[in-house]
């Protein structure tokens, strides 16, 4: 049994909390930022998120129910920042929330980046494809803190690129790519990655679709370079208790292994994960 | 507004602190218990404990719908000896001698994988068995046992030789007439029967043009499903003399006490405490205020009567 005892996992601040959105504007097309303010619950603050966690955002939708989870992006002032793509119906609604519309958020979930993987390292590279940028933001935020550790991000866009400003402010060097060639490297952030090339001393933080990160385990693990990884996966409850997230990982003696997304993860190291299930 | 309503039940030579329970799958201890004291339900159901560690089914194993969602999780679990070592010597400390009990939720492929599951688990420091014959998740066992009385009756034979807990047998909606199999478990020995695990669908994402779900199909739950529970439920009580665990889309204390009127002994919230980690908690004490406003004094009272 752990070392803490049953009773203590008991955190009922952990619950719900309600947000106000106070800000909710398109940041490129179809890429919207929420700013939520959250209020206390009970004297209880907000819980600030770590790089890497993602909340859990229920709809005013009784006909759709699930969590959506978004990675934090940016966090001050217990104001949240959300950077999401309008994909899908629930996110479209987000998009459409007026300023002052009140959501239900759970407190910021899974592990996230183990910052502590760049100390003693020459350089981060965060590379982020997509909507991937937006939880890179605030790992940056974090490892500006860590002194002589230089942070790079290569970040990859469909088209229009998003959140530079941001990142500028963030990062000792900002890389562009967009797939097709309308700003930056004509290409992807994977593709931008080998050609800026990396060396020992790197260390590698990536989030975004399944295919590139399975590029950059492959690329990591030929140059011998950590690397760690944030995934998706369709969630049921976005908290541990369902097991719909499953992601597969090697386990000792060549066995595979069930881990969860939204709780063992999101970030898991890019050697463990078995990407061909 | 009188005294406050009693909401303690017994059945199965059990008493529980309420008729409010989590619904296999949905709960977790070291999870749902981050959120909220489950130690204040009547009781907490497992996921379901196979015999030997099972990995489930790839993913996606979730996908939302209008008002509920489907899963195909497949079972995923890791096996009844680690559960015995690890999960539910957690259960049992965290619930001290609050006196909620512990339902553990019983998977199999085959009679065989059942029965030595049952054994195993019977063993340990658990209140009652809950045969699960009603997975659509899994190619065999599962549904293939809940949706045929004779496979039913044979399943529940061969765990009640070697139960002497309290056994439940969790029924299965996909069927023509639910009553017939009701019937059959519990002329086979069946202490209580839970009711309704899913209903059998799937989702199509027009987007790719493919199954949404890797496993095709998967189980619906969520609110969609409750007018299907609610009958369903009614029905098994009127046709068998054991207890029943009413359970499907129940979102708040009224569903719950909807449940009981039906004629339910307890209920069992699930897909609810995904979408609210808190939420069999919060129900049971939605349950109370309803009671308490309408003068109910226990949850008997609830019921609308059997004839
Ligand atoms: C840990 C994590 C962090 C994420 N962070 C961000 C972020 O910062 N910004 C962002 O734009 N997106 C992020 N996503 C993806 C985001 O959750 C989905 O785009 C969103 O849920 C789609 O919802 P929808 O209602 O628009 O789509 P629909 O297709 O209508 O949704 C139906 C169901 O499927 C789920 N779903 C659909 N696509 C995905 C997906 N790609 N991943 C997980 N669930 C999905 C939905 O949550 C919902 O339950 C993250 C996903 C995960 C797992
Ligand atoms: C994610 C998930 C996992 C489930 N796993 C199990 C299981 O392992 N065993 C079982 O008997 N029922 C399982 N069920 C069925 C539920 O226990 C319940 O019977 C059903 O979902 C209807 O109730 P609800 O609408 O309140 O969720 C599962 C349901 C869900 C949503
Ligand atoms: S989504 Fe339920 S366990 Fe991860």
């Amino acid at each position: 049994m752990s070392e803490t005892s049953a009773r203590d996992i008991l955190r009922p601040e952990l619950g719900d909390f309600f947000a106000e959105i106070v800000r909710n504007e398109e940041v490129a097309a179809y890429v919207y930022r929420m700013i939520l303010l959250i209020n206390d619950k009970a004297g209880t603050p907000y819980p600030a998120p770590l790089p890497g966690q993602f909340v859990n955002v229920y709809l005013n939708d009784a006909g759709r129910l699930l969590p959506r989870p978004i990675s934090a992006c940016d966090w001050s002032n217990e104001r949240l920042t959300l950077v999401f793509g309008a994909v899908g119906a629930g996110t479209r609604q987000m998009a459409a929330y007026a300023e002052g519309t009140r959501l239900r958020v759970g407190a910021p979930e899974g592990c996230g980046f183990d910052t502590g993987a760049a100390r003693g390292m020459n350089r981060a590279i965060l590379v982020g494809g997509g909507l991937g940028a937006a939880p890179l933001l605030l790992l940056a935020d974090a490892l500006r803190g860590y002194g002589s550790c230089a942070v790079r991000a290569v970040l990859g866009f469909g088209s229009e690129p998003f959140l530079l400003r941001e990142f500028e402010e963030r990062c000792d060097e900002v890389f562009v790519a967009t797939d097709d060639g309308s700003a930056g490297f004509h290409g992807n952030a994977a593709d931008l990655l080998k050609e800026l090339s990396v060396s020992g001393g790197d260390s590698l933080f990536a989030c975004g679709p399944a295919p590139m990160l399975r590029v950059l385990s492959r690329f990591a693990g030929g140059q011998g370079i950590p690397l760690q990884v944030s995934l998706e996966e369709r969630m049921g409850c976005g908290y541990g208790a369902c097991l719909g997230c499953a992601c597969t990982v090697a386990g000792a003696e060549e066995t595979a292994l069930r881990r969860r997304v939204c709780r063992d993860g999101p970030v898991f190291n890019g050697s463990e994960v078995i990407w061909d299930v | 507004m009188s005294d406050e309503p009693y909401l303690g039940v017994a059945f199965c030579g059990l008493t529980f602190n309420n008729p409010v329970f989590t619904a296999s799958g949905t709960f977790s201890a070291r999870e749902s218990g981050r959120f909220y004291d489950f130690a204040k339900l009547g009781a907490v159901t497992t996921k379901g404990v196979s015999a030997r560690p099972w990995l489930g089914n790839n993913t996606p194993r979730i996908a939302e719908t209008r008002s509920g969602m489907l899963n195909a999780i497949g079972l995923e679990n890791p096996g009844a000896d680690r559960f015995i070592a690890e999960e539910l010597p957690f259960i049992r400390e965290y619930i001290g001698d609050s006196g909620a009990r512990v339902i553990v939720n019983v998977a199999g492929h085959d009679a065989d994988e059942y029965r030595e599951a049952a054994e195993k688990l019977d063993g340990a420091d658990v209140d009652m068995l809950e045969l699960n014959i009603s997975c659509p998740n899994i190619r065999e066992g599962g549904l293939a046992f809940g949706a045929d009385p004779r496979m039913a009756a044979e399943v529940t034979r061969v765990v009640r030789r070697v139960a002497r807990k309290p056994l439940i047998v969790k029924l299965t909606p996909n069927v023509t007439d639910i009553t017939e199999i009701a019937r059959a478990v519990e002329s086979e020995g069946a202490d209580a029967l839970s009711l309704i695990n899913t209903l059998v669908g799937m989702s199509i994402d027009a987007d790719r043009r493919a199954p949404l779900l890797a496993n095709v199909s998967g189980g619906l739950s969520g609110p969609a499903i409750k007018p299907v529970a609610l009958h369903m439920v009614y029905r098994t009580v009127r046709a068998v003399r054991i207890p029943v665990i009413g359970m499907g889309g129940i979102m708040s204390g009224v569903d719950a006490a909807e449940f009981l009127m039906a004629g339910a002994s307890a209920v069992a919230v699930g897909t609810a405490s995904l979408i609210k980690p808190s939420a069999p908690l919060d129900i049971c004490a939605e349950l109370e205020t309803f009671m308490a406003e309408r003068g109910y004094a226990n949850v008997a009272s609830l019921s609308l009567g059997t004839n």
